[in-house]
């Protein structure tokens, strides 16, 4: 059975990646995103790239950073139109690349998230300010992306660092700080990995310097869920207990493999070939 | 409200035509008892406990009977979290989140498209610029390149040669935004807007400005409503719907190199009313449209 790796940059996880796929049973191919590209007329749609061999692949994994979603959408589209497997669903890029939408796709599914407020124009700042409790968590998008992150302790200091900012902005979100500290999980179909990072004076601790935690069953299906409404079979998740503030299509392998003990390569080949059939339950080779 | 008086709500962009809006508020107080016009970036959202709320100014936007979301790719972030919450909602809306992506990117509607049998013409997308340059050997001279966020024509380019493919590659800055490749169709500066409504369409020819190839009326041409062919209507009804539009606007270019004599170029989420040349008559049947969907719905 063939897989794709398609990529956008080499990292050091993928030679780990590849080799679980292969130890797996699939053929691998490892490509990079910018060598393919997508066809449509009249006669159907096509994906392309040297010796891709798109017609007799099963699965794709895909990791191609969240800039690349107008690229990533259609292609996902049509590897769904093919019926080939891949670990992130059609729309998953638009809710992942969008915060804004994330907050809205997650509550809309009612999943935990700290009380939101989403706007564009500074000037509703002070009334919504005085809805809400502090610390706050104030965040500002221009051109696209997160622009600046700022955790505010009081309607004063709210309107003093939205004075500071000088340009047009995109979409602002308000939230509710949850302080403590953070369980970053990696979800793997519905398997969950966390690590907790420490959350100390005003700053959260890099995932490098976490460690390893349990979650209660209760958090690990919420954050099997949150993966899931955002369209990813495996996602890192970031909780704060039991809110859901965030999800990202990617899981740092290397580091949870380090500080778990755990071999996720594993899982990951693991879930790509139940999902292709090549396995039909966990150690059942079909 | 009561089961015979309806209201409507129409959310348009930050940076809304005040010229255009001004017939759309008119029609639409004709035709809704009650009726409130939000430009987006007065817009809040509250999320907490699985219940969202659109507010303006106070009122809760999801109490309205009717939404209708005008704005752009410019609104896009707000814009996609407002038609999330709007497609889980009860009230109705003649959009959607899906045609709102889709319309915004102009080689995945014509993907959507093409798989359903619309006439189309070949399109490539890629991210790479080298790649773009194999692309072209497969669609000759002159060809279109569209950047995929663009809007009213402003980006999209004929490329005549392998030269100035060459040089507009190398603005790499431009191509962050990704670029569609389009095989060129001749169209006389000329296209065919087809305005739908449900089932209904409105036909009208547009023809550019002198000099430019594009039909644009925002770069100066003129439109007219004509009598448009059966099978173009047909089409225009089933790419609305395949994109999730009630109400949009799909243009063609009349050609004869596809046996159906027509192509689609592209869908619109916030069609203009051509103001100038049509009058009120776009705004009409558009509000007269969600009022019939508001009575059905009843």
């Amino acid at each position: 059975m063939k897989l794709l790796m398609v990529t956008k940059k080499d990292k050091r996880r993928h030679p780990f990646l590849k080799q679980a796929f292969e130890e797996t049973g699939f053929t691998v191919k490892h490509t990079d995103i910018k060598e393919v590209s997508l066809f449509s007329d009249m006669k159907g749609s096509r994906i392309e790239g040297p010796r891709l061999g798109v017609k007799t692949t099963s699965a794709v994994y895909l990791e191609a950073g969240l800039q690349l979603t107008q690229f990533v959408e259609p292609f996902l589209d049509e590897l769904e139109r093919r019926a080939i497997y891949c670990q992130v669903r059609s729309g998953s890029h638009y809710v992942l690349s969008n915060e804004l939408l994330q907050i809205t796709a997650l509550n809309n599914y009612n999943i935990r998230i700290p009380r939101t407020y989403i706007f564009r124009d500074r000037s509703q700042l002070k009334a919504l300010a005085e809805k809400l409790s502090f610390p706050a968590l104030f965040k500002t998008f221009s051109k696209g992306s997160k622009s600046q992150s700022f955790i505010v302790d009081s309607p004063k200091s709210l309107l003093s660092v939205s004075d500071g900012i000088k340009y047009e902005l995109d979409g602002i979100v308000l939230r509710e700080f949850i302080e403590g500290d953070v369980d970053q999980c990696a979800v793997i179909g519905k398997k969950v990995y966390s690590l907790q990072r420490k959350f100390e004076k005003g700053e959260l601790q890099p995932l490098k310097k976490a460690v390893i935690t349990k979650l209660s069953s209760q958090d690990k299906e919420t954050a099997v869920h949150a993966a899931n409404v955002c369209g990813c079979d495996i996602a890192t998740v970031k909780m704060c207990r039991g809110y859901v503030l965030k999800v990202k299509p990617l899981v740092d392998l290397l580091i949870y493999n380090k500080k778990t003990g755990e071999n996720l390569f594993e899982e990951v080949s693991a879930l790509f070939a139940e999902k292709t059939g090549l396995r039909k339950t966990e150690g059942e080779l079909v | 409200m009561s089961d015979s008086k309806k209201s409507l709500v129409v959310i348009a962009s930050s940076h809304y035509n005040k010229k255009n809006n001004k017939v759309l508020i008119e029609e639409a107080e004709k035709v809704f008892e009650k009726f409130l016009f939000a430009p987006i970036n007065k817009i809040s959202i509250v999320e907490e406990k699985g219940k969202p709320k659109l507010l303006f100014r106070g009122q809760n936007l999801l109490e309205f009977d009717a939404c209708y979301p005008r704005f752009g790719s410019r609104d896009h972030f707000m814009g996609e979290a407002v038609l999330s919450i709007l497609d889980r909602s009860p009230v109705y809306t003649p959009v959607s989140l899906r045609g709102f992506q889709l319309s915004n990117h102009k080689y995945y509607s014509i993907k959507k498209l093409a798989e359903e049998k619309l006439p189309t013409v070949l399109t490539a997308l890629s991210i790479s610029p080298l790649v773009v340059e194999k692309i072209s050997r497969e669609f000759s001279f002159p060809l279109v390149l569209k950047l995929i966020s663009g809007f009213a024509g402003k980006g999209v380019m004929r490329v005549e040669n392998g030269a100035q493919l060459k040089s507009i590659l190398d603005t790499v800055h431009l191509f962050e935004e990704y670029i569609a490749t389009q095989k060129y169709v001749e169209g006389h500066s000329s296209d065919v807007r087809c305005y739908v409504f449900g089932e209904k369409v409105l036909t009208v020819k547009r023809v550019g400005a002198k000099g430019d190839w594009r039909a644009n009326i925002s770069r100066g041409g003129t439109a007219k409503i004509i009598r448009g062919p059966k099978a173009m209507q047909e089409a225009a009804v089933r790419a609305a719907k395949t994109l999730g539009f009630e109400i949009c606007a799909v243009d063609f270019i009349q050609t004869k190199a596809v046996k159906e004599g027509f192509v689609i170029i592209e869908a619109n989420f916030q069609p203009g009313p051509f103001r100038k040349f049509l009058g009120n008559r776009v705004p009409m049947e558009m509000m007269q449209y969600i009022r019939s969907r508001l009575e059905k719905k009843k």
